[in-house]
């Protein structure tokens, strides 16, 4: 018995990642990614990529929708055309960011949408030549609200820790 | 014979030092003029239709000048589009200098988020053309347009429909000073100019040739005086507002406080499309 303990302990410590996110069709999801935890493709290019700050809690929301309004839109350049609400697939609340920018002299979109959960900040982007970001919309907003960043297993108020948020 | 010529060369020894010293008299004893509807410079771009001076009271958004001699305390102005008043009636010192209220270059500096660029650079000449202006200049991100003052506002309001403004700059620049000097100095050079054609007439040949020689500078300075004057009027009639599609990075860089979080300066489409799976 003890020993089935260990491995499930183990298993929850180690293994996974600390966050879910459901590949849509049309997507192949990229392999050996070191600065993003997880990155999807589709065939024209959009991308949907999620990255994990680990023990990053010293902000709120409000500060990182900031920060990075800043930087995108003030010293990047990026036209900011949305700027609302959104919740994640467990119901964490968060941002969602949509910009739009010029890559050699073409539109493109790009979406950025922030959590805060289990002490970790986690940014979901998506982007794309605007055109093909259109067509691969609705996969687009698929993936971005499969996204759960907070285990809602029954568990997880007596492991409210990193732990419990590996998927 | 030597009489005659020394009064001609002290006439014309007078009248030069009138000449130069008529830039430094006491703008207190001398009566402003208003300067004539201002029309556009003839190599900037098509004629527009002049703009009708705005007579209203307001306050300037902003106010430079360039004028570095000019130690007048800033008065209220007039901003383009604002609704008539009357002008305050003149003060009971007949000797002061009136203040001309149109006498101000209104100029923008709007920059643009960098997306759909070229669509908005079309956008901007159109409302430009719809408000009676031109466009003056035009650079792939980039594009500087003349409106008549008094659709200023209306097409920077224009202007900021079109996309993300992440920074605008409005500049209203009062030159009234200038204005005043330079109608006193051209006023000064014509009376010259007139004063030394009548010496003309009456000189000999050998006092010709210098009376000649002073005609052809004051001639000379009266154009640029001219010019100076007209160029004003243009840049007083035509705002000009230059709309950029560019990041602030640049300009930020100096003056923003680095944030300890290198993960932002990674964000943006060229990280995230760069799909290298061995990254």
């Amino acid at each position: 018995m003890k020993k089935y303990l260990l491995l499930f302990a183990f298993l929850l410590v180690g293994c996974g990642k600390p966050f879910d996110v459901k590949t849509a069709p049309g997507f192949v999801a990229l392999e050996n990614q070191t600065e993003h935890a997880y990155r999807a493709t589709t065939p024209e290019g959009v991308v949907v990529g999620v990255r994990v700050v680990d023990d990053e809690d010293r902000g709120d929301i409000g500060f990182w929708t900031q920060a990075l309004l800043l930087q995108l839109r003030d010293v990047s350049g990026y036209a900011l055309l949305e700027n609302v609400e959104a919740s994640s697939a467990d119901g964490t609340k968060g941002r969602l960011m949509k910009f739009g920018h010029d890559e050699d002299g073409k539109p493109y979109s790009y979406w950025v949408e922030i959590f805060l959960a289990q002490k970790r900040l986690y940014i979901v982007e998506a982007g794309g030549a605007k055109d093909a970001f259109d067509r691969a919309q609705p996969n687009v907003v698929s993936m971005m609200s499969s996204v759960k960043v907070k285990c809602s297993s029954a568990v997880a108020p007596v492991l409210a820790s990193r732990t419990c948020n590996r998927w | 014979m030597a009489f005659v010529k020394r009064r001609f060369l002290a006439l014309v020894l007078v009248a030069t030092t009138a000449t130069a010293g008529c830039g430094s008299a006491d703008r207190g004893t001398l009566e402003a003029k208003a300067p004539a509807p201002a029309g556009p410079a003839k190599d900037v771009a098509p004629p527009p239709p002049p703009a009708p001076p705005a007579d209203g009271r307001a306050e300037a958004k902003a106010e430079t000048r360039n004028d570095e001699n000019d130690k007048q305390p800033a008065q209220p102005q007039p901003a383009p589009g604002t609704p008539a008043t009357p002008p305050s009636p003149p003060s009971s010192t007949a000797l002061e200098p009136q203040r001309e209220p149109s006498n101000i270059i209104y100029t923008a500096r709007v920059t643009m988020a960098v997306y759909q660029v070229e669509q908005g650079l079309e956008k901007v000449e159109r409302i430009a053309r719809e408000q009676g202006g031109f466009l003056a200049l035009k650079h792939d991100r980039e594009i500087t347009v003349r409106v008549p003052r008094a659709h200023f506002d209306a097409t920077l309001a224009a202007i900021d429909k079109l996309g993300d403004v992440i920074h605008r700059d409005v500049q209203a620049q009062d030159v009234t000073d200038e204005m005043v000097d330079l109608e006193i100095r051209i006023k000064n050079a014509k009376s010259m100019q007139e004063r030394l054609r009548a010496l003309l007439q009456k000189a000999a040949v050998k006092e010709a040739l210098d009376i000649e020689k002073e005609l052809a500078r004051v001639t000379e300075e009266l154009e640029r005086l001219e010019g100076r004057q007209k160029l004003l009027r243009d840049k007083i009639a035509l705002s000009t507002i230059t709309v950029a599609f560019e990041p602030r990075g640049a300009t930020l860089a100096t003056s923003r406080v680095r944030l300890p979080f290198p993960f932002i300066q990674e964000l943006g489409l060229p990280n995230l499309l760069n799909l290298d799976e061995t990254k």
